[in-house]
């Protein structure tokens, strides 16, 4: 097929889009089947209506809006003609959503597959004329010939289509004749939102169901010793009082014990559980407090690590020059969605449905089978709208908790966690500590000595992602920053001693990784007095531009200059700073193959912080749909504010000291500040943007602060040190 | 158990209900109307955020026996056809990502519109700081406020 025939640069009218099919002369025979499926992605109806079927969860970040947009692309019709059907089978392979990678993914992996299905299409064109497909002119959904007058469609072509064989390949669109890819679309979900009316896991209700709230044991691990449930049984509405025994600590989705109350509306239960009395037997984490975990954490970084990353041999200390060390800390922080976990569970004897809000079916399904014994065919999972997640929602405690509910009681139960219970029994985005130690000459680092200390998401739920004692995980987000020193040695050491459920967190460690890597770089450009855009520039020329990350990851240095180049001319770097004012830079590279560059604008005047105006520059492959990548961006910028300026989790006796959004504040209107973005052109495909802006965030903010005051923030949240 | 007689967007609705019982859990449990959230139940996100009497009220603070006759208006009663100003701006904004704070969010803002049609900076700050977003939607509600408040001038 002469691809030329796709370039078609006419836009399409609003009128045409309206109708579907222009009007002219079609074809009339009428096709025997209903429908044709030639791969797992599109059915082809008689109708004219093409199915997409995806399978990625929708919290917020559309990517099933997007990839509609792919799909007419590579099968050269008008949009409307794709109806969106989200299927997440949690029983057909692995079924998940994360990682940033799920436009990525489609980008690569199933635009060929649309191209193939286009191609059969052709090849059925050409063989209903008898004429070689390669005549063929494919455009806006109908298939012409220059010797004929009518035109044939998708639809008038199914029979025919059905029977020739899919070709194994077929060519993509080229970038330069998209008409969908690389333009702004709305959410498909964007009415529903308006009013109202979009269902969300709080939102599902079966017949006869009970409301549920459990009170949790507030210690990891702690066990229930006895409780009495005759008060909460009188309050009007409640209805049961069941105790749940907990998972053991190593479980995957680790949840305590707890004492459940079951009513006839959510207020009834959640009433119910102030009238409980429960003892608890705490155990041993009640040891657990902030000064015991900083302590900890000291202790380790003192003590000998896992090398895990290092290039050649240590100079001797007579080729250093000055020599600067220091020590950083991120805190525990929670991932509080605005939509509190909950599910909807239905259990009989035979079987078992859930309606829940989670972006982890596989696992889910793994869980339900582990706990009923249930085989596939017996267990029917619906994956509802999510109010958001930021990793939270990729374990299923929630659910299971409400499966066994369900069990107990005979009815459906929908559980419902209450903000104070999201707060203060997460699972937490890791605290850690960092040292860190420069030698610098003539002006550049020789080298770097880091010592990182965290909590291991994978020690605790998944050893045997452990390598020879590394996480990767914590590791390999250090490795992104392609700065030329000499000499670097980095170590880590897993604070396993703390049992705190730690969980993947919109970045995770990229994040800190992030916050550490770029808050050094501009603590050496200042020990030697040079701008930190130009002295991270300086050390970004000196070897060539791909380095391995590990395994077959490959970073590219040109595109890591190309973001600070970018920034710098985006934000006005070299503006000169008026009285009180700063600015600080940061940059990042990421698993999923993006980068980006921020430059945060700030004031501090006495003690009080305003952050004025964030500037982003991304580089993220082919943009897709340009709305929601820029809302990714400016959501991740926000996230990390939200993080940085007040929130922490802490500890005493074992328990979150902390409870809502009065304790754990999240951004508000008045503090968000102003976000300029630029999005940069690209002939790499699609990456991911799900968690990429947050990471340099926290370092811009952070170096605009000392720009503005001198005060070096070496610790999160800045609320220790300033007004906010 | 005390009956209450609610007007809910301009409609009567009774239900039996204990007194203190949180409109919130009357809007969503009793009467299925789940377009109002529920995300700290605290009067803190304003997650719940409606009207009562025109003025913006989180709806988990707001006991059923308090209600009386106030008229209340929820997000399924703000417009016929989402058409109100308010949301016809989110729509060109394409505020929404994951959208559960967007109920209290659209009623918070056409609340304020209602009480002053002309709010300053400082009031549409104090109005919106009232509903948290966790997906980091503001600056898109701020461009779309601006363009509400153009939109509602038109005759």
């Amino acid at each position: 097929m002469n691809r030329r025939l796709f370039l078609s640069t006419a836009t399409l009218a609003s009128g045409s889009l309206m109708l579907g099919i222009k009007a002219r002369a079609q074809a009339s025979f009428p096709p025997t089947i209903d429908d044709f499926q030639p791969n797992r992605l599109l059915v082809f109806q008689k109708d004219g209506i093409i199915r997409l079927i995806t399978n990625k969860t929708e919290m917020g970040q559309g990517t099933n809006s997007s990839i509609r947009l792919l799909a007419a692309e590579e099968l050269c019709v008008p949009l409307d003609w794709i109806h969106q059907e989200v299927r997440v089978p949690a029983d057909e392979g692995f079924v998940g959503t994360g990682g940033s990678w799920g436009m990525a993914g489609y980008y690569r992996g199933a635009r060929p597959i649309f191209a193939t299905a286009r191609q059969l299409f052709v090849n059925a064109a050409g063989q209903y004329w008898s004429v070689d497909p390669k005549q063929i002119i494919l455009e806006e959904g109908e298939f012409r010939h220059p010797t004929k007058s009518e035109s044939v469609s998708y639809a008038s072509l199914l029979e025919v289509a059905s029977k020739l064989e899919v070709p194994e390949e077929a060519p993509l669109i080229l970038a330069q004749a998209f008409k969908y890819i690389g333009k702004s679309h709305p959410h498909v979900h964007l009415e529903a939102q308006l009013n109202g009316t979009l269902p969300y896991g709080i939102d599902q209700q079966c017949e006869d169901m009970l409301y549920a709230s459990i009170e949790r044991c507030p210690v990891t691990q702690g066990k229930l010793k006895r409780f009495d449930s005759t008060a909460a049984l009188h309050f009007p509405g409640v209805q049961a009082v069941i105790p749940l025994e907990g998972t053991s600590w190593e479980a995957y989705d680790y949840f305590p014990a707890g004492v459940a109350v079951l009513a006839t509306n959510t207020w009834a239960a959640q009433q119910g559980r102030h009238l409980l009395e429960i003892e608890w037997d705490l155990g041993e984490n009640q040891k657990l407090d902030n000064d015991f975990i900083q302590r900890h954490f000291s202790e380790q970084l003192d003590g000998k690590g896992v090398v895990f990353h290092q290039t050649r041999t240590e100079p001797n200390a007579s080729e250093n020059g000055t020599t600067l060390t220091a020590i950083y800390d991120t805190p525990f922080w929670s991932h509080s969605p605005m939509e509190p976990m909950n599910t909807l569970a239905a259990y009989t004897t035979k079987g078992c449905e859930l309606w829940t809000p989670c972006h982890m079916q596989s696992r889910l399904l793994a869980a339900v089978k582990e706990v009923t014994g249930f085989s596939d065919r017996q267990i029917k999972i619906h994956t509802t709208y999510l109010g958001g997640s930021f990793g939270r929602r990729l374990l299923v405690d929630y659910a299971i908790e409400a499966l066994l509910l369900s069990k107990a009681s005979g009815k459906p139960v929908q559980l419902l966690n209450t903000r104070i219970d999201e707060t203060k029994q997460g699972h937490y985005m890791p605290a850690g500590k960092y040292r860190l130690e420069s030698s610098l000459k003539d002006g550049l680092p020789t080298s770097l000595k880091l010592k990182v200390v965290s909590l291991s998401i994978y020690a605790q739920r998944e050893p045997e992602q452990l390598k020879d004692g590394i996480d990767h995980a914590i590791g390999d987000d250090f490795l992104r920053y392609p700065y030329a020193i000499p000499y670097v040695q980095y170590e880590q050491m897993l604070a396993s001693e703390i049992q705190i459920p730690a969980l993947w967190w919109r970045g995770t460690f990229a994040n800190t990784a992030g916050f550490v890597m770029e808050s050094w770089m501009d603590e050496l450009a200042h020990s030697t007095q040079t701008d930190p855009l130009a002295f991270r520039l300086a050390l970004l020329t000196k070897t060539e531009d791909l380095v391995k990350i590990r395994g077959e990851e490959t970073m590219d240095k040109s595109l890591f200059r190309g973001v600070l180049q970018e920034i710098g001319r985006l934000s006005g770097w070299k503006k000169k700073r008026k009285k009180n004012q700063g600015r600080g830079v940061a940059a990042c590279f990421t698993f999923f193959e993006s980068y980006a560059a921020i430059v945060a604008e700030v004031s501090v005047k006495g003690n009080r912080l305003k952050i004025h105006k964030l500037y982003c520059v991304v580089e993220c492959g082919q943009v897709v749909n340009p709305n929601l990548v820029r809302a990714q961006i400016e959501g991740g910028i926000v996230f990390a504010l939200s993080a940085m300026l007040k929130a922490s989790i802490t500890f005493e006796q074992g328990e979150v000291v902390e409870n809502s959004f009065g304790d754990y504040p999240t951004l508000t209107y008045k503090e968000c500040p102003e976000i300029e973005i630029h999005l940069l052109p690209s002939e790499r495909p699609a990456c991911g943007v799900g968690e990429l802006s947050n990471i340099p965030t926290f370092a811009a903010v952070t170096n605009a602060i000392f720009d503005a005051c001198g005060l070096r923030i070496r610790s999160l949240p800045l609320n220790q040190y300033l007004e906010v | 158990m005390p009956s209450y007689s609610l007007s809910i967007n301009g409609q009567m609705h009774t239900v039996e209900a204990p007194g203190e019982m949180p409109l919130l859990w009357v809007l969503r449990d009793l009467l299925d109307m789940k377009g109002t959230k529920y995300g700290c139940g605290l009067g803190i996100c304003g997650s719940c955020m409606i009207m009562v009497e025109g003025k913006a009220k989180t709806a988990c603070l707001l006991p059923v026996q308090a209600v009386g006759k106030q008229a209340i208006t929820t997000i399924e009663g703000l417009s016929g056809n989402n058409d109100h100003p308010i949301q016809q701006a989110w729509r060109t904004a394409h505020v929404p990502q994951c959208g559960y704070c967007q109920s209290g969010q659209i009623m918070r803002a056409a609340a304020l519109l209602q009480e002053e049609p002309n709010p300053s900076p400082e009031q549409i700050e104090a109005a919106m700081s009232q509903v948290l977003c966790r997906c980091g939607t503001y600056p898109r509600i701020k461009e779309a406020i601006q363009s509400a408040i153009q939109l509602s001038k038109k005759p």
